[in-house]
Parts: C-alpha cells; structure tokens; sequence
C-alpha cells in the first residue's frame, strides 16, 4: 500500500553544514545551538539525523541541520548519501537548505576547499566557514579570510568551534542575508569541472602561499607511542580494561538509587491506589517494567563517555588501525571495531554506528554479528543466575569464581562473533577480497566538556525513548497475559496455570524440555523478547512472587530457583542468553538500517539456531558430568 | 596475478621507505576496485601533492600510516600501491606545463 505523505516544513531559514569528516562541524554545531538540538533518523535510513534551532544577533531563528561529513559529492557509505541527497534536494521528507554553510578546516585547505567548491557549484547560498584557525596559527599556516573569500567568490569567515565566542562573526555573516542571498548561481556540469578544482584549488594554494607539507610535531610525537608495534597494543589493553572496569565498578552506586527510587515510587503508588488490577497493572507492570529498564542508563552513559572522549581526543581511528590486522583473520577491516565496541552498552548504537562502513558486505556482517557482543541488557540475567548457582569461592589463588564466569561468557560472546565472522569469510567470495581501508587518523584533540556532555544526553534521551517504550508495553502485555483469564473459583493450582501464559508456556516446553528448561523458563522467555533483562521480572511473576521492587525480587527469585532448578538448567540457560536474540528493539533497527525484513529474520533464525545448540550442549555436558 | 595489483614500474607509496618527503605523480586503480582511484584523489592524493610514509603496522607491515598533505590517513599496503610517487625535487623540477598534464592524465 502507497502512502501520500505530506510533509509539513517549519518557517523560517533552513541551514545545513556540509563539510570533510574531522573538520570540526560538529563542534561548530553544538556551539551554535547548546542543547537546542533534536536527534531523530533521516526518512528510511538509519543515519542520525541532527536538526538545531539558534537565534542570530537580530533576532532571526534559523533551523540548522548537521549533514554527516563527506569526502566529496560522490557517496561512498550510507551516510554519505544522505549529504548528497539533502543538498541535491531529494532527500524524502527534507526542504533543500536556504543556506549552505561549508566548515573548511583551515589546517588542511587543500582537501577541504575541493568540497567547498564541489558544493557552491550546486547553486545554494554557501558561506564557509574557516574552523580550526587557532590550531592553523601554532602550526604556522596563516589564511586571510578576505583573501580566501576573494579567491573563492564566496563569503568567508573564521571560526573557532572550541571556544564560546567563536561563532560570533558568522552569526552576523548570516544576519546579512544581501550578501550571500545574491550570489550568482553557478550551474554547471559537476563532472566536467571535478578536475578544474584541483587546478583552482592549487592556484588558491599557491596565491595565499600555502603549497608546502607542515609537518604536525605534537600529534606525530603522540602517535610514535600509540601505534608503536609493542606499545600500542598494550595501552588499548589497557585503556579497554580501564572502560570496562570503570563500567561495572563506578555504575553500582548510582545503579543502587535508581533500584531504591523504583522501589519507593511503587510503594507510594501502591499507598495511594486502591487495590486491584489498575494498582497491579501500574505498580507491577509500568513502575517495576521502566525502573528495570532505567537500571542500565548509569552503565551506558560511562561506557559512552569513554567511547564520546576517545572519539573526541582522536584515539578511536587508532585503536581501530591497531586491530585492523586481527579483524582481517575474520574477514573484517578495523572499521567494525568501533560498532562492535559500543554493542557492549547496547547493540541498537553499535548497529546504527556500522553506517560509518563504506564496504556493504562488512557493514552487513558487523551488523550480524553486533547482538552478540554482552551487552548491559544481559548483565541483571547473569548476576541472578550465576548469584544463585555459582559458589562464591577463590579459584587458583586471587580470581573469584563468580568473576571468572562473568568473563567467560563476555569471552564466550567475542569468540561467538569472531566465529560467525570467520565462517562468513569462508563462504562469501567477497570476505577475501581485499577491502578498502583509507581512514584518516585526525590530529589528537582534547575533548570538551560541553561536546562530551551534549553526546552523553542525545545517548540517555535515545536509549529512553526507544527501550523504554518496549519494555514498558511488554510488561504491561506480560502482565495482562499471566493475569488472564482469571483461575476458576475451585481451582487448586496457582492463577499462572489457567492463565494464557502458561498456556503458552506448557506448549512450548515440549521444544525447550531438550536444553533442560521447564515450563516456567519457557513462559519467561516470551516477554523477554522485549529485551533480555526483562526474563528478570517474568520469572518474578511467573513464580507468582509479591516482592516489592527489583532488588527484592531477584533475591527471593535467586533462593527459589536455586533450589528448584539443577545446575545443568542454570549453565544451559547462560548459555543460552549468550546468543539468543532477545531484544525486538536490536532486531527493528536491523530490519531499518537494511531495509527489509530478510536480514532481521536471518539473525533472529541464526542467532535462536546458535543458542539452541550451546544450550543442548552446556546442558548435555553438565548431565554427563553429573550436574543434573 | 592478483587482481587488486596494480603495481606498476614506477615507485609507489607502498615500497617508499618511512620519513622521505615523496611527491604523488599519479593515482592508478586495480581493475578489481576502479572506485579507489576516485576515493584516494578524495582524501588527498593528487599529482603534486607530498606524501610520506609514516609508519608501517606489525606483524605483515599492513596497513601504513600515510601524511598526505596535511592529513594522515592509514591506508593498506594494496592502496599505497596504487600511488605512484617520485621524488619532490624530480616533480618540482618538472615544468609547470608538464604538472597540468600530469594532473589531467589521472582525472
């Protein structure tokens, strides 16, 4: 079915930034607009799509859009397309832009002016914008903004992004819309004159001259550390080990208040509201559903301030050259390492980051292989599983066995992906090709704090909206499954019984009775389809307990199922989440950024196939070693 | 052969030794991958422009870390190979005339 859709544009000036990866835009962008800024996706693709409103010195409100960087007019990865298509004026759902703002870095004009002379041949109103000048200035490179602009046939002013007047002279170059409003339209055959800007681009060079290699002695001293053979390596060991320490050991104070504020929240509301199904649909179903999801946010926000800080100091492409070789064995390029690093917070960010991956075939298989990185979602399972069953003793020494097997399975995770990865290499021609690398290593930064800070509250918001919103309506169906239709007056076995869940739950059992499961993990499992953690809770209310909060119920769960269940149900089920794709969310981002349903199922079958079999294997084993 | 091969006769980025000062005479894809040659011009290298290798990764000496002007990009050792560079001086030393055909011959 065709859909009109009509699409409503807002008055006012449209802006957009175009400019090369690494030249700062961004910066410039959250400069001019602080926290006035909405992220949202580009209609039909998964690239970020960043819209911010500001107000000129004369009162003007300007919508402004942060387009993805690009290289050139020539798309090579899917967001690049996106910066194509808005400044073409064929984006679905975009107005063209009033207003064309091209962000030069000024220490590397020779790349950067190609664009800008790429884009003012669209026939847009185009300012550009000379960032970066202050790093220009100690590195020797002078550029006169008058002189440029004479050369250009276009406005320019100087901007630096990291400092809070640095705006200020291109807020007034747009207050001046006579200026820029009138320039001549050029139209001409973008291919023709490609090979013109070089040539024009050298002439500027040379005229402000500029032709000459400048070496960048900090950045270069840096570097003779970090990507050292023997040096490098080991610091990304330990920067790794540093995040991930910091992820678990600073999140379990602020992890305990949110705990205790939804418990606190649920009693008040159960205080006030009277007893019956709308008390047991709030308290049970929303409070203890958006508190259980609530939980993870002090866990994402540290990781993706690690993540936000190295991207901003300029560490990430390194770390990401540093494993390019190890991900080769598995028919990967280092460009997977970053959406494979974030997928430890949430595979949903980790996904939508394999944009930034020009090559289709390894954008596809780092998508794939994302949901099998431990994300955070995976953790309140495992603590409940591996606190009931796992003995709390020293093993050879100084390791603690409830650690060991906490790393196990994030161990268990990374080899799963590894090899998925390298049996794709094996039966897709293209694995072994050779891949395109070319990814710039940009000069180290010191990241700022309002950057960092806007990043990590774009990552809470998103995580909110979009999580929470499915946990909360599984919780309420979960509810509402287990609570009809109500047991029979004589009905002497529990209310779940009669219930359409453990309808549902004894039907399945036959398929799950194999891998040791018994009807009450297999109930449990359907809700946890929502997301991982929400398995938690569901045993909670299949075990028909009335605990008050979170905490409370996976101590009283824990005790319970250590006592009903064999250690070979329990190994077999953390086997089972170490794959399993439970998390509708991570599979609707898949099916968006793919564009159809045909790689949301193949993962959904491969990942289901994978837990299956470690499932019946851990569980097989463990039987055969007596564990039953 | 290898299909991504393009080496050439000329020297390339991929053989140069670490530190020299090279200038990019011109940019040649391999019949498997004719995007690069758009790709690498992209980033930076065009004829005239000075180049060097910085670095090269252990084990295998894949990928280089390669200055191209003012950026460092790191790049495989099959794409500097598509980069034939020749020394400053020999590419400064050639008349102006001559660098504009040298331009237009990889555009």
């Amino acid at each position: 079915m065709k859909q009109a859709v009509i699409h409503v544009h807002p008055a006012g000036l449209l802006m957009a930034l175009v400019g090369n990866p690494n030249c700062g835009k961004t910066a410039l962008f959250n400069l001019l607009t602080g926290s006035r800024q909405k992220v949202a996706n580009y209609a039909g693709v998964t690239v970020e799509r960043k819209e911010g409103r500001f107000t000129t010195p004369a009162g003007k409100t300007v919508r402004v859009l942060d387009l993805p960087g690009a290289y050139s007019l020539y798309p090579r990865s899917p967001d690049e397309r996106v910066t194509c298509d808005v400044l073409y004026g064929r984006a679905t759902g975009e107005k063209r832009p009033d207003l064309v703002v091209c962000v030069v870095d000024a220490t590397n004009l020779r790349r950067n002016l190609r664009l800008a002379l790429a884009v003012k041949r669209l026939g847009l109103p185009c300012l550009v914008a000379l960032n970066m000048t202050d790093i220009a200035e100690k590195r020797g490179i002078k550029v006169v903004p008058e002189t440029l602009a004479a050369e250009l046939g276009m406005p320019v002013v100087s901007t630096v992004a990291v400092k809070n007047n640095g705006v200020e002279s291109l807020l007034k170059l747009i207050d001046e819309q006579a200026t820029w409003r009138t320039l001549p339209p050029v139209a001409a055959n973008v291919e023709a004159t490609e090979h013109g800007d070089h040539i024009a681009v050298r002439h500027i060079l040379q005229k402000l001259g500029l032709d000459e290699i400048v070496p960048h002695t900090t950045s270069d001293r840096i570097d003779r550390f970090v990507l050292n053979p023997v040096l490098g390596p080991l610091l990304l060991t330990a920067v790794l080990f540093m995040v991930f320490q910091a992820v678990f050991s600073w999140a379990e104070a602020p992890m305990g208040w949110i705990e205790d504020a939804t418990t606190t929240v649920g009693e008040l509301a159960g205080a006030y509201l009277a007893d019956g199904w709308l008390k047991s649909l709030i308290v049970d179903g929303v409070i203890a559903g958006a508190g259980g999801v609530l939980v993870f946010l002090p866990q994402i926000l540290i990781l993706f301030f690690f993540i936000l800080v190295l991207e901003e100091s300029g560490y990430l492409p390194r770390a990401a050259f540093l494993l390019d070789r190890f991900m080769g064995w598995v028919g990967l390029s280092g460009r997977s390492f970053i959406p494979m690093l974030s997928s430890f917070a949430c595979a949903i960010p980790g996904i939508m980051a394999a944009r930034t991956i020009g090559n289709p075939r390894d954008r596809l298989v780092t998508i794939l292989i994302a949901p099998l990185m431990t994300c955070s979602a995976r953790l309140p399972v495992y603590a409940l599983l591996i606190g009931a069953f796992i003995p709390q003793r020293e093993v050879g020494g100084f390791f603690e066995l409830q650690g060991v097997v906490l790393f196990a399975l994030y161990l268990a995770g990374i080899i799963g992906a590894m090899g998925v990865a390298w049996v794709l290499k094996q039966f897709t021609a293209a694995g072994r090709q050779v891949r395109p690398l070319m990814m710039e290593l940009p000069s180290y930064h010191l990241p700022t704090v309002r950057n960092v800070g806007i990043g990590l509250w774009q990552r809470a918001s998103i995580f909110i909206r979009r999580v929470g919103g499915i946990i909360l309506v599984s919780s309420v169906l979960l509810w509402f499954l287990a609570s009809f239709p109500a047991a029979p007056e004589d009905g002497d076995k529990s209310q779940i019984e009669y219930s359409y869940a453990g309808q549902i739950g004894k039907a399945m059992s036959v398929a799950f009775e194999p891998v040791g499961f018994n009807w009450q993990i297999s109930v449990a499992l359907i809700p946890a389809m929502a997301a991982r953690e929400v398995v938690v809770s569901a045993l909670g209310t299949v075990y028909s307990l009335s605990a008050e909060g979170e905490e409370e119920t996976e101590q009283a769960l824990g005790s319970l199922i250590s006592e009903t269940w064999s250690l070979a149900t329990a190994l077999s089920m953390l086997a089972w989440f170490v794959f399993a794709p439970h998390c509708l969310a991570t599979l609707a981002a898949i099916k968006r950024e793919t564009g159809g349903w045909r790689m949301p199922i193949i993962t959904a079958v491969y990942l289901f196939g994978l837990a299956y079999l470690a499932a019946f294997l851990t569980y097989r084993t463990a039987l055969w070693f007596g564990l039953g | 052969m290898n299909k991504f091969d393009c080496s050439t006769s000329t020297a390339t980025l991929e053989t140069a030794g670490i530190g020299e000062t090279l200038a990019v005479l011109k940019v040649h894809a391999p019949v498997a991958a004719p995007e690069w040659a758009r790709w690498l011009e992209e980033i930076g290298f065009i004829a005239g422009e000075q180049v060097s290798l910085m670095a090269r990764a252990i084990p295998g000496g894949d990928p280089l870390v390669v200055r191209v002007g003012q950026s460092t990009f790191a790049l495989r050792r099959a794409e500097a190979a598509c980069v034939s560079v020749v020394p400053v001086e020999a590419f400064a030393s050639s008349s102006s005339l001559e660098r504009l055909a040298l331009g237009g011959a990889q555009a």
